[in-house]
């Protein structure tokens, strides 16, 4: 099973460039966030606290619906599954 | 000044029935539509990249009462994107210049101007008054404490926001069930992690689309008709020409909107946000120090992040060259058993490429504080210094 994160523009410099990174076997939120990290260290500081939660100015989607800080221990990925991070911008 | 007349007469005259007759024609719309358009008082802060479009839009659709919040004036940076202004405007106040423009182009328009910057202590009384807000600015102080304000006034917020090619949209109303601001975004980025339009670039047409979008979302709240952007973020890529929906709820816990908000928390966000850190740290040497490891025969790997035009000038003797851009690239090439020292022309960029060495897994990575500049200097005066 595989299922892909969507970088925002932002952070895509900090992967490689990559716009979308796919992964396998990850049944859960908190694990495939490990795996991107593992994947491009560099994003580490940059979407995660140091306590290790996603940063408040990140909001993170599944499958286009919103999750909150509270559920990311209780997400569970199937197959096919998308998650988005979408960051807070200012400019105007 | 927050006194907002409310004595504009509702009924259309013959010359603005023709005016708007394109639109009144519309059944979503018609005469009592546009009647709300005129009765209708809508506050938009800022008058930049944003504010333009949402001005001129809502102007020439026969709103009634625009009130425009900008403290800043006209400055030549601003012209690629801020259709409002031209040339004859630079250096004028953003806020009397737009009102101007936007009084020429409909004269049945009132409008009220506020030269100042939206803050904790006067948002409350700068928004009261008004039906809807538009959120046009362009820093995350000012979005929280529009937010907070038109949570605790109950008024919806329009926001947009837009960097490089990416726009986001959404109606904030917790009065009509939705989430704000603060449900989808708690707490802005740590200083760092956010660049502004002046240093990340903005697409000058990128404001043009998502501020346009506004103003269709403030008519549909004003004239109640089709489904406002309420419960939904909409993103726009403007290099894919993508559009997308995201679904968006109230978080019960949001200490703005949520059971539990304090009513007399300040507005905005707190005066010390804790300052996170964001860079990773790394060690600094000192060409001294360097030049006693070289005599003691026990150097660290040198690494010059140069380019080869400013090794060509001047380099440290033994030193390897891989420029700061290719250094992810090529990290693979680096040794993992020995200490790197990072090299550049003053210390800045060899800084950069410590942190990114560290964050690659890299150990005992270092800094030459001064740079080629300082050994130059202090150690080898024979190189040449630029
Ligand atoms: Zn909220």
């Amino acid at each position: 099973m595989s299922i892909v994160i969507e970088l925002p523009t932002t952070l895509r410099p900090f992967a490689s460039g990559e716009a979308q990174v796919a992964l396998n076997d990850h049944a859960s939120f908190n694990e495939a966030l490990d795996s991107l990290i593992a994947r491009h260290p560099r994003l580490k500081s940059r979407l995660v606290t140091g306590s290790g939660t996603v940063y408040d100015f990140v909001s993170v989607f599944v499958n286009d619906r919103r999750v909150g800080p509270d559920e990311f221990p209780e997400i569970t990925l199937g197959d096919g599954d998308v998650v988005t991070l979408v960051p807070a911008m200012a400019g105007g | 000044m927050n006194k907002i007349a409310r004595d504009i007469s509702p009924a259309l005259t013959a010359e603005e029935t023709r005016r708007y007759g394109r639109q009144l024609v519309l059944d979503q719309i018609g005469p009592d539509g546009q009647e709300k358009l005129k009765s209708a008082h809508v506050l938009v802060i800022g008058s930049g990249g944003l504010g333009s479009p949402v001005l001129l839009y809502l102007a020439a659709a026969g709103i009634g009462h625009l009130g425009i919040v900008d403290f800043d004036i006209v400055d030549i940076t601003n012209l690629h994107r801020q259709v409002l202004f031209g040339d004859a405007d630079l250096d004028c106040s953003k806020a009397r210049s737009a009102a101007a423009r936007l009084q020429a182009q409909n004269p049945h328009l009132a409008v009220t101007t506020h030269e100042i910057r939206i803050d904790a202590e006067n948002a409350e009384e700068l928004i009261s008054g008004y039906d809807v807000v538009v959120d046009a600015t362009d820093n995350f102080a000012a979005r929280y404490v529009i937010n907070d304000a038109c949570v605790r006034a109950g008024i919806p917020n329009v926001s947009a926001s837009i960097l490089r090619f990416d726009a986001q949209i959404a109606v904030f109303d917790p009065a009509r069930g939705g989430p704000c601001y603060r449900c989808v975004f708690p707490a802005p980025p740590p200083a760092g992690l956010a660049p502004s339009c002046a240093e990340a670039g903005v697409v000058g047409v990128l404001p043009g689309i998502a501020g346009t979008l506004q103003a269709n979302e403030v008519i549909k709240l004003i004239c109640e008709i089709g489904t406002p952007l309420i419960g939904r973020l909409l993103s726009f890529d403007a290099l894919e020409t993508r559009f997308r929906n995201f679904e968006i709820a109230r978080n019960p816990g949001c200490v703005a909107c949520g059971a539990k908000a304090d009513p007399n928390r300040p507005l905005g966000l707190a005066e010390a946000e804790p300052a996170c850190a964001f860079e990773t740290p790394v060690a600094e040497i000192s060409v001294e120090k360097l030049a006693a490891a070289i005599a003691e025969g026990t150097p660290p790997f040198l690494l010059d992040v140069r380019g080869a035009a400013e090794r060509e000038i001047a380099r440290i003797a033994g030193s390897k060259g891989i420029a700061l851009d290719l250094l992810e690239a090529e990290a693979d090439s680096l040794p993992r058993d020995q200490p790197i020292l990072c090299i550049c022309h003053k210390g800045a960029r060899s800084l950069k490429a410590a942190r990114a060495l560290t964050e690659l897994g890299f150990t005992g990575v270092a800094s030459l504080t001064g740079g080629v500049d300082a050994w130059a200097e202090r150690i080898d005066p024979s190189l040449k210094r630029y």
